[in-house]
């Protein structure tokens, strides 16, 4: 085979490339956008769709290879076919931006897959007119454009995880800074600072702010402390009750707390831990052991034994090839498991609400859950309240992506 | 570092441990004094009192609250009052909590459907609540409206001060009835007057009527009004009495077929109604007046309308609330001080003028203050037409079977007649399935003092001061009054005497008195004087040194000693551990046993105790009526569990949540992990922020706030277009649950993830790209196995986790839509069934043994998991 037949056989240009995937989630966009219709129980609707879904799976079986000029026709009749269709849906339909956007999907990749099958790179391909230098003059285009094309689709489909994420937290950061307490109305019909300045205003936030970052940091570092150790013992070491040890870990987890309230805090109690902030961290420091335990201990696991060797040999001792070598290699995983210890502090209920007796020893979950009387519920507070809970959370989570994307390349250390 | 270093290690760390040990048992030692105490208060000493209030924070009833205890402290100097405000949605069980671990507070503010699901309640065979009987008098208790006080007694006992009441009523927007030219509703309005009046007032996007018809705390009034009752004079259920089917078909005929109401109104859905102006009226109570005033609407209240076929006026039921003194409070006398303070006229005068809380004080009915205020006349008018609520057990599980008739009735799938009748017969067999205390050995003669004179038979009335304060008070009469309501004792001749409210009556022929005088301090002489027609008759002097019941609860020695041996066996374990391994010659891993120590130290001292407590529990017959006094009755509990109706159902949909979720969690977090990884993108941060916002924010609200975006007026359905009621629906219900709880996990699994793909090197996929392998061959080949020892926890812990996740079932549907009585709801799962089980039935033990089945259907998941995928294993 020569060289340009191997070219031959394996040049695509981008456009059908990046049409194989596109037309895929389109497919399975359009199927799962069925459900709609099935709830709107709009059988006309439901057929169109149901149509569509086929006209694109044969779309897509029917996207041509090299000199398949036959085919590129067929799938550019397919194509209109679906523009056709999606276009009557959408004029048939209330045309509220979620409609829009529901046919925007049937629509836009049809568009597109007409477009791109009838311009020139494609209808070269598939002619028999294709030359060596139209193959590397395609070639050439698909290295400079297949990375638009990519980025292009992560932004896609990202954006549209990020509206499913967001749009719960839209409507607590609208009723947090709308007028009234009531849980309702449209999103942005008025606003108001009144929750956030009744709240920021009184003593008792800040009291449950304090508790909770003291207990939360607290349940961090002594968590990491008592984790890391474990981890890395169950990691390297083979000893005797290794595996029910790591099991032990998992037990605890599995009895369900509410039983075990009332023994839990006779516990406390004994150890006069109630109404400490002691008592708090070492109550989630216990709950967020199994996680750090194992997380750690599987981090651990992929760095080679080599590094450790070969810094031990360069006369490192046993602590110095930890904090040299180890550490700084399991830095993403420290960062996972001190966030994760952070969390399970900050937002625990039950716990802090049970062993403390006393208001000034109060975290945020339990000031929040105060905020509602028996008469029900202030949710212009409440929202207000949670807005404030979140925000150190969502910068902790900003500051903790440096260790997460930044954590220190392997090359360096590799012999 | 040779062995003997490491062995030296090792005894230091064992050192360490029993030093730390010896300093925590003195502390523990000391612990226990606070159970023994004074068991009077002599006003020399200053006492401090420990009152939880369920007042919400922030909010203008704390406010009045804390200027009344300020004021009590004023007048009282030699007692100070600690102030702790509890979450009123947790008091209760926050209550019984503190009791049984010997840390309840001295006061208590509590409803009287609290009282009644407490009221059985035994620690050590004596009851939560003091008996308030002995510590008032006559005088004290005429202050309160009778039924109010009625209201607070449990059995015989009295449980509480009633501070405050409250009932439903007729509250209507002003404007929208101008709007149509209606007339505005008034006393003299029928039920058939209502439903026009509503037709009338719904037009376009305004609803004539907001009632969450499938609630039965609305569905009493229109019940008595049709001529039913709840109970029988006698205390059993009567559900489906006459007139309740036809009460129910009515309230859901507004929805279903009026649609005077909106489809799938709840009870918070129907206060925005309201706020915003949807709803022309609603059925509501004075509680939420001050925020539809906030709002800027024109309201009116009226008392609710009559039946016509019956001729009954709507008698919504009244709950009260009040103040308890707990039965382990030290100062006890201080407390009921405090008590009576907080429910006296002044104080219910502020609650009532400041927070629209409706007085329970006799004196307030003619107080021209309260009388001037008119929603405070009209709600106050309003209980004088409602039912007080019976403060019985039976009345706490009423809402379960009538819940699940609703739904059977609503969904059309019985008719009103026989899911009424089936709610009965369940009710009364679950009541009959019920444990029963021991009845009460009362305390007799605590703070009594008994009195015992001659009449003279020609005056005609008489007056007890104790003190120089009237206690109580006799007219001599052959009016028949009514019988002794069990407050007190006054006999003459052996015959108890009648009263007329607290005013005792003496019949004319009788010849002696004895009385037992209440609300006496102990171990003070008393000087008691009789005055007839103002002119002293007799004088004494009395006393009394009987002293305070206090259960010995929250004994902390068995825990102490608990714990020690836990402690004392986790270190000989290690050592045996280190021992074997020495013999072993695993010279590696010397110091793997004490790396692990302090976590399993931890682990130990703070879970196995109560785990183990809870396993022990479960072969007991432990029930709220007798805690602290279980038996063994083996595997009995188990039995209930596994027969129980519903069981097998429950389990499955645990495993079908448990499974979608775990799968959607990791698949979805490994797709976006990717996806955020291996592509280069500009904004990866902020992508990676929002999307871990679902984590940032309190799971309470976010879930609660996915609840109303399900709602049939909110956001999903306004972008369907449509009008489901997704979460009434069993099958829609499960599916919103699963996609929320998504939703909640998926943040996690991709932070995790990310932080295992971090760990990968790079220059390996360079090298499978030389070679010709991308996208999903290198996802296969490459990321997947290097991922498995990340994976491998997180969709073990995952599954742990997932299987026992309460908030999200608990807050979105509260484990229904129920459809069948005595069983699960279609959307419980093991651990939401496990709660029910133990709070409502106060059946610990079968609780107990649930949360056993829960461990060892993990246990077995966990066990077989690692096994097949070797997760144990060390690095290569």
């Amino acid at each position: 085979m020569t060289e340009s037949q191997i070219m031959r056989d394996w040049y695509v240009p981008v456009e059908v490339l990046t049409l194989r995937t596109w037309l895929v989630v389109a497919f399975i966009v359009n199927l799962l956008l069925l459900t709609v219709e099935v709830l709107r129980e709009d059988s006309l609707s439901l057929i169109l769709g149901l149509l569509i879904c086929v006209l694109f799976a044969a779309l897509r079986a029917s996207l041509p290879h090299v000199h398949e000029l036959g085919k590129r026709n067929i799938s550019l009749a397919l194509s209109a076919l679906i523009i056709g269709i999606g276009l009557f849906r959408l004029g048939s339909s209330s045309l509220s931006f979620f409609d829009i956007w529901m046919h925007a999907w049937a629509i836009i990749p049809s568009i597109l897959s007409l477009w791109w099958l009838s311009n020139r790179a494609v209808t070269v391909w598939t002619s028999n007119k294709l030359s060596t230098s139209a193959i590397e003059f395609g070639l050439l285009r698909n290295f400079e454009t297949i990375n638009k094309h990519e980025k292009i689709s992560t932004h896609l489909i990202l954006l549209h995880f990020v509206l499913i994420t967001v749009i719960p937290l839209l409507w607590i950061i609208d009723i947090a800074f709308s007028p009234g307490n009531a849980l309702g109305g449209e999103i942005g019909d008025s606003f108001s600072t009144e929750h956030f300045s009744k709240i920021l205003k009184g003593d008792s936030f800040w009291i449950w702010f304090v508790n909770s970052l003291i207990v939360s940091i607290g349940t961090s570092l002594l968590g990491l402390t008592i984790a890391i150790p474990a981890g890395y013992a169950f990691s390297r070491y083979k000893f005797t009750g290794r595996d029910v040890s790591m099991f032990a870990f998992l037990l605890v987890q599995m009895f369900p707390g509410i039983i075990i309230l009332v023994p839990y805090f006779l516990v406390m109690k004994t150890l006069g831990l109630l109404n400490t902030h002691l008592g708090l961290i070492l109550a989630y420091c216990v709950t967020a052991l199994p996680l750090c335990v194992w997380m750690l201990k599987g981090f651990f696991d992929t760095i080679p034994r080599e590094l450790e060797e070969a810094a031990t040999l360069d006369g490192c001792n046993q602590f110095q090839v930890f904090t040299k070598v180890v550490l700084p290699l399991s830095t993403p995983a420290i960062a996972v498991t001190a966030l994760f210890s952070f969390l399970a502090a900050w937002n625990e209920f039950l716990l802090a609400l049970t062993f403390n007796t006393s208001n000034d020893m109060y975290t945020l979950p339990v000031g929040l859950a105060s905020l509602i009387s028996s008469t029900g519920q202030a949710w212009g507070d409440f929202a207000a309240a949670s807005v404030l809970v979140s925000l150190p959370v969502a910068l902790l989570f900003l500051f903790f992506q440096k260790f997460l994307i930044d954590g220190l390349s392997a090359g360096g250390v590799k012999g | 570092m040779g062995e003997e270093c490491q062995q030296a290690i090792l005894r230091k760390g064992i050192l360490v441990l029993f030093l730390s040990l010896l300093f925590i048992l003195p502390g523990c030692l000391d612990g226990d004094d606070s159970n023994d105490g004074g068991n009077n208060s002599s006003s020399s000493d200053k006492i401090t009192l420990d009152i939880w209030h369920t007042f919400a924070a922030e909010s203008k009833e704390e406010e009045v609250f804390t200027n009344a205890v300020k004021a009590f402290e004023a007048n009282n100097p030699n007692v100070s009052v600690d102030i702790t405000m509890v979450p009123f949605g947790n008091a209760d069980q926050l209550f019984m909590t503190a009791a049984q671990g010997g840390q309840a507070p001295d006061l208590m503010r509590l409803s009287s459907d609290q009282l009644g699901a407490i009221g059985e309640i035994r620690v050590d065979s004596l009851p939560l609540l003091e008996d308030l009987r002995p510590h008032l008098t006559p005088q004290d208790r005429s202050n309160f409206e009778e039924r109010a006080l009625a209201a607070m007694r449990y059995g015989d006992a009295l449980y509480g001060v009633p501070a405050s009441q409250d009932c439903l009523s007729l509250i209507y927007n002003k404007a929208l009835f101008d709007a149509q030219g209606v007339d505005y509703p008034d006393e003299s309005w029928t039920h058939d007057d209502l439903l026009n009046a509503a037709q009338q007032l719904t037009y376009q996007d305004v609803q004539g009527l907001a009632l969450p018809v499938k609630s039965a705390y609305w569905w009493f009034p229109i019940q008595e009004g049709f001529g039913g009752s709840l109970f029988n004079d006698s205390g059993t259920p009567t559900l489906d009495s006459n007139g309740s089917a036809e009460a129910m078909e009515w309230m859901l005929d507004l929805e279903l077929e009026h649609e005077v109401v909106a489809t799938g109104t709840q009870i918070e859905g129907m206060k925005n109604q309201f706020i915003s102006s949807k709803a022309a009226m609603i059925i509501d109570g004075p509680w939420n007046w001050a925020t539809y005033e906030a709002s800027r609407l024109s309201i009116g209240q009226t008392i609710l309308p009559i039946v016509d076929d019956s001729g009954d006026r709507m008698s919504p039921l009244v709950t009260y609330k009040g103040w308890s003194v707990s039965k382990q409070s030290e100062h006890k006398i201080a407390a009921s001080e405090l008590a009576l303070w907080l429910s006296s006229a002044s104080v219910q005068k502020d609650f009532a003028l400041e927070t629209y809380t409706m007085p329970t004080h006799s004196e307030l009915k003619n107080d021209q203050d309260i009388l001037g205020d008119d929603v405070i006349r009209g709600f106050l008018e309003q209980t004088q037409f409602g039912t007080p609520a019976p403060t019985t057990r039976a009345m706490s599980l009423v809402y379960d079977p009538l819940s699940t008739a609703f739904e059977q009735a609503y969904s059309g799938i019985s008719t009103t007649e026989d899911a009424l009748s089936d709610a009965n017969e369940e009710l009364i067999s679950q009541i009959d399935g019920l444990q029963k205390a021991a009845p009460l050995q009362p305390n007799t003669g605590y703070r009594t003092i008994p009195l015992e004179f001659q009449l003279n038979q020609s005056v005609l009335n008489y007056s007890i001061y104790v003190d120089e304060v009237l206690h109580t008070q006799f007219i001599v009469s052959d009016v028949l009054g009514t019988s002794n309501s069990g407050y007190d004792s006054c006999t003459s001749s052996g015959e108890e005497l009648n009263q007329s409210g607290q005013i005792r009556i003496i019949p004319t022929l009788a010849t002696n008195l004895n009385c037992s005088l209440t609300g006496m301090i102990p171990n003070v002489e008393h000087i008691i004087d009789v005055y007839s027609d103002g002119e002293l008759f007799y004088s004494t002097i009395g006393s009394t040194s009987v002293s305070d019941q206090r259960p010995s609860a929250g004994d902390t020695s068995p825990v102490m000693f608990a714990l020690g041996a836990i402690v004392l066996s986790l270190i000989a374990l290690l050592s045996y551990g280190r021992w074997r391994d020495q013999r072993l010659k695993r010279t590696n891993s010397r110091l793997a046993h004490a790396y692990i120590a302090p976590a399993l130290l931890a682990l130990a001292v703070l879970t196995f105790y109560p785990v183990i407590y809870g396993f022990w529990l479960s072969f007991t017959d432990a029930d709220q009526t007798h805690l602290g006094d279980q038996s063994f009755i083996g595997l009995s509990n188990f039995w209930d569990v596994i027969t129980a109706s519903g069981f097998i159902r429950v389990t499955i949909f645990t495993l079908v949540w448990t499974v979608v979720n775990v799968t959607a969690h990791i698949g979805i977090g490994l797709f976006l992990a990717l996806l955020l990884q291996r592509t280069s993108i500009r904004g990866k941060t902020a992508y990676r922020t929002l999307l871990l916002l679902p984590w940032a924010v309190p799971s309470y609200i976010s879930v609660l706030v996915w609840r109303g975006m399900f709602q049939p007026d909110g956001f999903i359905n306004d972008l369907l277009g449509t009008n489901i009621d997704f979460l009434s629906d069993p099958t829609g219900a499960q599916v919103v649950v699963i996609l929320v709880n998504i939703w909640l996990g998926v943040p996690f699994m991709m932070m995790s993830i990310s932080g295992a793909l971090q760990a990968l090197p790079k220059d390996m996929y360079e090298a499978a790209e030389l070679d010709g392998v991308t996208g999903w061959d290198a996802f296969r080949h490459l990321t997947l196995p290097n991922l498995r020892s990340a994976l491998v926890p997180l969709t073990l812990l995952g599954f742990i986790w997932t299987f026992n996740m309460f908030n999200v079932i608990y807050l979105m549907t509260d484990g229904g839509p129920n459809l069948y009585f005595g069983e699960p709801g279609q959307t419980d799962i093991l651990i939401t069934y496990v709660y029910d089980v133990a709070f409502r039935e106060g059946a610990y033990g079968v609780a107990a043994a649930w949360s056993v089945i829960i461990f060892l259907m993990l246990l077995a998941f966990s066990w077989t998991y690692m096994k097949q995928t070797n997760a144990t294993e060390g690095s290569s």
